[in-house]
């Protein structure tokens, strides 16, 4: 969903240009603008997040929260789960649509997300999380 | 004279120009939005704002003495008990026991008077101490942290590093601001200038010279005027700069007009930043930077440890300061040679970029594009140069240059996550990268390491088992 977030300011964008264009401009261009902009929405808004979602995985484990992602530059993350703060799940609008929630495991450094859960999930994650945690450990 | 502590005790009477002082600055800021607000047309005499002036003051010092009466400490059962306020009074109580440190500042007015501001500092609490005295003599202090068990700082001899005469010039000098107020300074002039003579500014564009040389002259003055604002403010912000490790703790000290103090508890130091900016890495000198781990209410904080050292004795300084990250270091793993190109590659086209868009606005500029250029992808090949890291056991090297070049010493087990990332370029050539957060929020990375070191490296950091 966060694709849509620079797919659709890049899909206007395309269009205000084609409405910017002076009258005599040669028709390829405009059109070309309103190609563009609908393959960027297609891209950005389908394409790309099927992928992401496709690649996304995450393992809880009990010393450890392993992340990996990404569906063009492939990231894998650690986070030791004693230096995890807190825990909490998260919605938005878009996610309420279909009924998602995402995590938030945040750290001392910041905060990283397991997006996209179902409600049960989201919550057995973060208590699950939240327990493995608990153990008490110095800043 | 009586040392009982026990019974409630007042600060020294300084607390009332303290919270007067408090007080009228809340006074000048409402006359101030008065003044915006009604004043300009006329309507109050002189004599009146002068009156009403007078009261205010009269009345913020009355204030300031009720508080004074008002806030009382003492120590009684083993603790420290601090009471303040008046309708509502609040009381913040420290068991003894707890408290690890008191330390003292002085404001003007504290030195005015001659008494101190002491920081009541315990573990849990942030730098700015769990509970504040702002007006103690030196007597009080005394007592406080005789009934405390703590060592009189004047009595001990703790390990000191001070910022001289010389060195406080040379870091003013090479303050590194000015590497990025000048180009910044330059762009704005030169831009101010073009939106002047294009609109319908032309009467302040008849004053400024439109020749090279007279251009020149204007990014010449505006660029000696951004090194004397930072030469100025680097001077007000590290004189009388001085560390102090006492125990588990730093004490840094610094500023001229206000005295500014923190302390640090050892234990919260997740990491030491070595960083050695464009202007005193050909000296060979370099400034540390302490990254520490918020807590609480209090802010994760990157702040200076030392304004200017060489870089030859930065580890005997940590081995005093910091132990725990001072280990002998041996050279840096480097990315591989195959990474040259992927390295120059994206500076030189942000060069190119930053070329073509001054080409595309004044014509005549064009040699500053293949310039850029080349100075990109130089800088590119010396950030594949600079960087490396190395893992001594339980601490971890970063080395990484954006123009600065910045050492991280980090501790291992307080690493707040780590990050290996493979873009397909990278995938192609064998080639990742290898990122890591300490508690501060501060990143280090190496970009282009061998994929295979890259993952044994990640492998390495993962929390033992069990």
């Amino acid at each position: 969903m966060a694709s849509l977030a620079w797919a659709v300011p890049v899909a206007i964008a395309c269009f205000v240009a084609d409405a910017a264009l002076p009258a005599d401009a040669p028709g390829v261009i405009a059109w070309g603008l309103r190609v563009a902009a609908v393959a960027v929405l297609a891209f950005g808004g389908v394409a790309f997040p099927l992928l992401r979602w496709r690649t996304w995985r995450y393992e809880v484990r009990d010393e450890e929260l392993d992340l990996l992602r990404g569906a063009v530059v492939v990231t894998r993350t650690l986070i030791p789960m004693t230096r995890v703060q807190h825990v909490d799940t998260t919605r938005n609008v878009i996610g309420d649509l279909f009924d998602l929630r995402s995590v938030a495991v945040h750290t001392a450094a910041g905060s990283n997300d397991i997006p996209a859960l179902r409600p049960g999930e989201a919550a057995a994650i973060r208590d699950r999380i939240a327990l493995l945690a608990r153990r008490p450990d110095e800043l | 004279m009586s040392s009982d502590l026990s019974f409630p005790r007042r600060l020294h009477p300084a607390e009332i120009a303290l919270a007067a002082l408090d007080n009228v600055r809340e006074i000048l800021l409402a006359a101030v939005i008065g003044l915006l607000v009604g004043g300009g047309s006329g309507g109050m005499s002189p004599a009146l704002a002068l009156a009403i002036g007078l009261g205010g003051v009269a009345v913020a010092i009355a204030a300031g003495y009720v508080r004074w009466i008002n806030t009382t400490y003492r120590v009684t059962g083993g603790a420290l008990h601090f009471r303040r306020g008046v309708l509502s009074p609040d009381e913040t109580t420290i068991p003894i026991a707890r408290i690890q440190a008191i330390d003292a500042t002085q404001g003007p007015i504290q030195r005015l008077f001659g008494v101190h501001e002491l920081h009541v500092q315990t573990a849990g609490g942030g730098s700015g101490g769990e509970i504040v005295l702002r007006a103690v003599s030196d007597i009080a202090a005394h007592e406080l942290r005789r009934v405390a068990g703590l060592p009189d700082p004047e009595e001990v001899e703790l390990p000191e590093w001070r910022l001289g005469m010389g060195g406080l010039l040379v870091t003013a000098l090479t303050a590194p601001q000015i590497g990025v107020i000048l180009p910044v300074v330059g762009g704005l002039a030169a831009a101010g200038r073009d939106l002047l003579s294009g609109q319908s500014g032309e009467r302040l564009v008849d004053r400024l010279p439109s020749d090279a040389g007279g251009i020149a002259l204007v990014v010449a003055a505006l660029a000696g005027a951004a090194f004397l604002l930072s030469f100025l403010g680097a001077i007000v912000a590290f004189s009388g700069f001085v560390l102090v490790r006492d125990g588990d703790r730093l004490r840094i000290r610094r500023g001229v007009f206000q005295r500014r103090a923190a302390s640090i508890p050892l234990a919260r130091v997740h990491a030491v930043d070595v960083v050695e900016s464009l202007l005193r890495r050909p000296f060979g000198l370099a400034t540390l930077r302490v990254e520490t781990a918020g807590y609480r209410s209090e802010p994760a904080a990157a702040q200076t440890l030392v304004p200017l050292l060489r870089v030859g004795s930065a580890r005997a300084l940590l081995e005093e300061f910091v132990p725990g990250l001072a280990a002998e270091t041996g050279p840096l793993q480097r990315p591989p040679t195959r990474a040259r190109r992927r390295y120059a590659l994206l500076p030189a086209l942000a060069g190119a970029l930053v070329g073509g868009a001054v080409t595309a606005i004044w014509p005549w500029a064009w040699p500053v594009l293949p310039a850029l250029v080349v100075l990109g992808g130089v800088e590119g090949l010396l950030r594949r140069r600079a960087a490396g890291w190395r893992l001594d056991g339980a601490r971890i090297v970063i080395r990484q240059r954006l123009l600065a070049r910045r050492t991280l010493l980090a501790r291992v087990d307080r690493l707040q996550e780590h990050e290996l990332s493979v873009s397909p370029f990278q995938r192609r050539a064998g080639l990742a990268s290898f990122e890591l957060a300490v508690g501060s929020g501060r990143t280090g990375r190496v970009a282009h390491l061998d994929r295979a070191v890259a993952g044994s490296l990640f492998e390495r950091l993962r929390p033992p088992d069990g």
